[in-house]
């Protein structure tokens, strides 16, 4: 075993190792310290009232199952100044005669938006919406988001109380037993919101989510909107405004979260991950995080954005390295040391399934033994499949295939499943 | 229950911010800062007498004996790059005690410095110790005891002559208790941080891979988590305080799998077979309801030594199980009780684990007992038991110190003024001057690595437990092959199971005796 082997085996274990706790960290911050739990709330004063007006966009591309309910709900939330705004395909009648029908319902809430790029997609859809938003507030959402009454005055609240560019509410998945890789899907999605966002908030550079997100409009007009060609336009757009110095904080009360359904077809699956994770290579690559002003800020951003791969890498690496060590014969401290990212990984394990307990307990749901079974199971072919997407994510990127992925072609008389996946159709 | 313990953290300011600590500045000073800073003078004026004691005759008081020859020799065998001991290392412990040991050894040069090499495994302790009285202090205000309270425990722990005689031997309990107090203390994290929970599984991990017994406390520790959580954290501090240790913990069989030596096999030895023999097929110490057995035997010598911290810290226990903030505590004595009285081998520096917990039970119970009227209700029954019983508890504990004070000050004069050594420093000298280094000798651990470091080649240099237990001892003329044997009352004590010893002992001649009842130490030449 030649020095320089050894050294390179310790330094894959030191990245291994860095990967994981990272990891965890962002996992945990939420729970590091009681009070974590309370600073997520939604910043409430005695005596807040709605006083900012608010456009509410909400990009719709074949959704003539869902949108009538979604429009209908979005137009009953409780504050008094705001508008929904629509926008349909000028390709896509089904969607936009419901969105028309509607607009003569609610006529003095939503009003419809027609799109005419080609081809199309949710940031095209985004920016044609923009010029035509009245509010001072602009808000996004998705064709079939479940959206809690009461949220716009508490997010009017919140950009009174903070200050903030930009406020993230939270978005759950939530059909966690429709399929084995649900389960884990609907728990990153937990974590996420609950607890890692917040924390890249505190540290001013954050990749938003795609909706229950809020800009100050002329935030929005001054950096020309979202980036049209982008495939993770919700991230491209918080990085860039991230760059730009913007305040943004996350809010996130259980009863105040977007709920969504997780997509069930597995290739629907990999199609959204491979779109968003090749839409953060695009974000890298465009090399706006490369403003910050700080190395140390870079450096984080770097690891923010280039996580999903590294973590393919991890998934990959941890088990061959775990093999080689009785293949190559490694020095029995080095082997030992080189288990501890396997150690640190295994904690996010025991994190996930006390997160699967406090999820379903938000929720008002019981996890059965099942649950927790489960999750155990399907833990690391998740990470599999997130590893091949990334894969997939990065040769599309290599070979310049920067379309939107089609989803198989979703007939009307089935309910789709995944929101982004549909506007990107 | 106490309700001063049951009673939430102050509330955060308005707005959820974190709260922040009051700026001395700001604060209006007066007699609480006086009186903190009285105490602060105190902890450190405490400390460093305990350092005195501790310090002064430690090399001569108690005497050597073989585990301790055994640890330092492991640590020797670490620190010349032997492995983890000289002779094969069987899992007979986890190693990472002798590892720390080595740290000390390598990185102070103490087997150059100290008159011995045990006395160099007895500057490692005294480190330890003055780390436990730190951390006992750190705790015990962490429990939310006053400052008197935990500089009493503090007290009690350092000035204990069973303590004082155990704490100097180098054992690996020693080792492991700091690392043991420290877990407790980051469980109490001020702020409920559940980093701070990790950070003292962590430290729970290495306190057991320094001494396994240390993981019979485990389920306290867990209590102390549970019990300190908030509703809001608590889920993920149990999670990460469980996996953490068990992590910890892990890398032992992992290591021993890593070298395939996990499950029995021929050829080799294994952890799961030593962790058999010691669990089921090592002679237990007999019951605790036995007056003949070796559990009463064992603390019979320890109440000999001193009664009174074992007695009253034990004694406490169950009462300061219904105390909310001591109960964690409590369950960690109780644990260690029920384990003697199982019935199982009991080893002769078991009681050290008890002993800091037992501190902060007498001087938590008696904080308890001192502030009653908080914790009694109704309050009439409070005021016609209040007063007669603080009346009660400061006259027990003036009639206790009355008594205690004069006797444990007759033992620590004892062992920082009298040389118990003697007898084995004799030994050691009178082997240097007669006997021919290349002689071939068989010793109790306590000196071994002396003989060795002395120049003796190891392979003539013999542990008195080897010559019968391992295989790998090899006498081409069995007893004739040895010139010279150095033992002490322990080794007359196992005779029984020695044949080949006892032979080579009825074969020789005492050539030089020093000491006398338990602390003689003989020297016999062989007659072939």
């Amino acid at each position: 075993m030649t020095i320089a082997f050894l050294v390179a085996y310790a330094l894959l274990t030191v990245a291994l190792l860095a990967v994981a706790v990272v990891n965890l960290r962002w996992m945990l911050d939420a729970w590091i310290h009681p009070e974590g739990v309370d600073e997520r709330r939604f910043a409430h004063e005695p005596g807040n009232r709605p006083v900012h007006t608010i456009s509410l966009v909400v990009p719709a591309r074949h959704e003539e199952a869902v949108l009538a309910e979604t429009l209908e709900r979005l137009a009953r939330l409780d504050h008094p100044a705001y508008e929904v705004l629509a926008v349909v395909g000028h390709d896509d009648d089904g969607t936009r005669a419901v969105a028309e029908r509607l607009a003569r319902l609610h006529p003095d809430r939503i009003h419809v938006v027609v799109d005419h790029n080609w081809p199309k997609n949710k940031p095209k859809a985004l920016n044609t919406a923009l010029p035509v938003c009245h509010g001072e507030i602009v808000g996004v959402f998705d064709a079939e988001d479940e959206v809690a009454p009461d949220l716009l005055a508490r997010i009017d609240a919140v950009f009174q109380n903070t200050g903030a560019d930009v406020v993230q509410g939270g978005v759950q998945l939530m059909n966690f037993r429709s399929r084995w890789f649900t389960l884990k899907n609907v728990l990153e999605y937990f974590f996420y919101f609950r607890s890692r966002l917040h924390l890249h908030a505190r540290q001013r550079f954050i990749p938003l989510g795609g909706n229950t997100v809020f800009f100050r409009r002329e935030l929005l007009e001054q950096a020309r909107g979202w980036d049209p060609e982008c495939l993770a336009e919700d991230c491209e757009i918080g990085v860039r405004l991230s760059c730009r110095g913007a305040v943004t904080v996350v809010a996130y009360e259980p009863a105040l979260v977007t709920r969504e359904e997780a997509p069930t077809r597995l290739s629907d699956f990999m199609r959204q991950r491979t779109r968003w994770n090749q839409g953060f290579l695009q974000v890298l690559r465009k090399g706006e995080w490369r403003r910050l002003p700080t190395v140390g800020q870079r450096l984080r951003a770097l690891g923010i954005l280039g996580m999903p791969f590294l973590q393919a890498v991890a998934a990959v690496a941890l088990p061959l390295q775990l093999l080689s060590i009785w293949v190559l014969d490694v020095p029995v401290a080095l082997a030992l040391f080189s288990w501890v990212p396997l150690f640190v990984t295994t904690l996010t394990l025991a994190v996930e399934l006390v997160g699967l307990h406090e999820f379903c307990r938000s929720f008002g749901l019981r996890a059965r033994w099942t649950d927790y079974v489960r999750l155990a199971a399907s833990w690391y072919a998740y990470f599999l499949l997130l590893a091949v997407a990334a894969a997939r994510a990065t040769a599309r990127e290599l070979r310049g295939q920067k379309g939107w992925e089609k989803t198989a072609h979703v007939g009307a008389h089935r309910v789709p499943l995944d929101v982004t996946e549909r506007v990107a159709a | 229950m106490s309700p001063v313990a049951l009673a939430p953290p102050p509330p955060a300011p308005p707005g959820g911010g974190r709260t922040a600590a009051p700026t001395p500045g700001v604060r209006p000073r007066g007699r609480a800062d006086l009186a903190a800073v009285a105490t602060r003078v105190a902890v450190v004026a405490l400390i460093a007498a305990a350092a005195l004691v501790h310090a002064s005759g430690m090399w001569d008081f108690p005497i050597r004996v073989d585990d301790e020859g055994t640890y330092v020799a492991q640590a020797w065998a670490v620190e010349s790059g032997l492995g983890l001991a000289h002779y094969t290392y069987w899992y007979d412990h986890p190693p990472a005690g002798w590892l720390q040991l080595a740290a000390w050894t390598y990185l102070t040069d103490a087997f150059d410095r100290a008159p011995n090499a045990v006395g160099a495994g007895r500057e490692a302790m005294l480190v330890a110790k003055l780390a436990c009285l730190v951390l006992l202090y750190v705790l015990a205000r962490r429990l939310q005891l006053r400052r008197p309270t935990a500089l009493a425990a503090v007290a009690l722990l350092a000035f204990s002559p069973l303590a004082l005689e155990m704490q100097r031997r180098v054992f690996l309990d020693n080792v492991a208790t700091p690392w043991l107090l420290g877990a407790f203390v980051l469980a109490l994290s001020p702020r409920r941080r559940i980093d701070a929970v990790a950070a003292g599984a962590v430290c729970f991990g290495i306190a057991v891979l320094s001494k396994e017994t240390v993981l019979l406390l485990f389920p306290a520790f867990l209590l102390q988590v549970w019990l300190h959580g908030d509703p809001r954290n608590r889920k993920f501090a149990l999670a990460l305080a469980f996996t953490v240790t068990a992590l910890v913990v892990g890398i032992y069989p992992l290591f021993a799998l890593l070298r395939g030596e996990l499950v029995p096999g021929p050829g080799h030895v294994s952890l799961i077979g030593s962790a058999e023999w010691q669990l089921f097929e090592r002679p237990g110490s007999g019951s605790l309801f036995d007056p003949a057995s070796g559990v009463r035997g064992l603390i019979a010598h320890w109440m000999d030594i001193d009664p009174w911290l074992l007695a009253a810290g034990v004694a406490c226990a169950p009462v300061a199980v219904f105390v909310r903030r001591l109960r964690a505590i409590a369950l960690a004595v109780l644990i260690q009780v029920v384990v003697l009285a199982r019935g199982g081998y009991v080893p002769y520096m078991y009681v050290i684990g008890v002993l800091p917990f037992g501190a902060l039970l007498v001087a938590g119970a008696g904080e308890h007992l001192w502030d009653l009227r908080r914790h009694l209700r109704p309050a009439a029954l409070v005021r016609r038991v209040w007063v007669p019983a603080r009346v009660a508890l400061a006259a027990a504990a003036a009639l206790a110190a009355l008594y205690v004070v004069p006797a444990w000050a007759r033992e620590v004069e004892a062992a920082t003024t009298t040389d118990h050594d003697a007898p084995m420093e004799s030994a050691e000298m009178w082997v240097a001057e007669h006997v021919p280094l290349d002689a071939t000798l068989v010793v109790d651990d306590a000196i071994w690595l002396d003989l060795v470091r002395a120049g003796r080649p190891r392979d003539q240099v013999i542990w008195f437990y080897k010559l019968d237990l391992d295989p790998a001892v090899e006498l081409p003329n069995g007893w004739r092959s040895i010139d010279y044997l150095v033992l002490t009352a322990v080794q007359y004590a196992q005779f029984d199971g020695m044949p080949r010893l006892r032979t080579a002992v009825e074969h020789s001649e005492v050539v030089a005796s020093f000491g006398e009842g338990a602390e003689q130490v003989t020297v016999y030449e062989v007659q072939p």
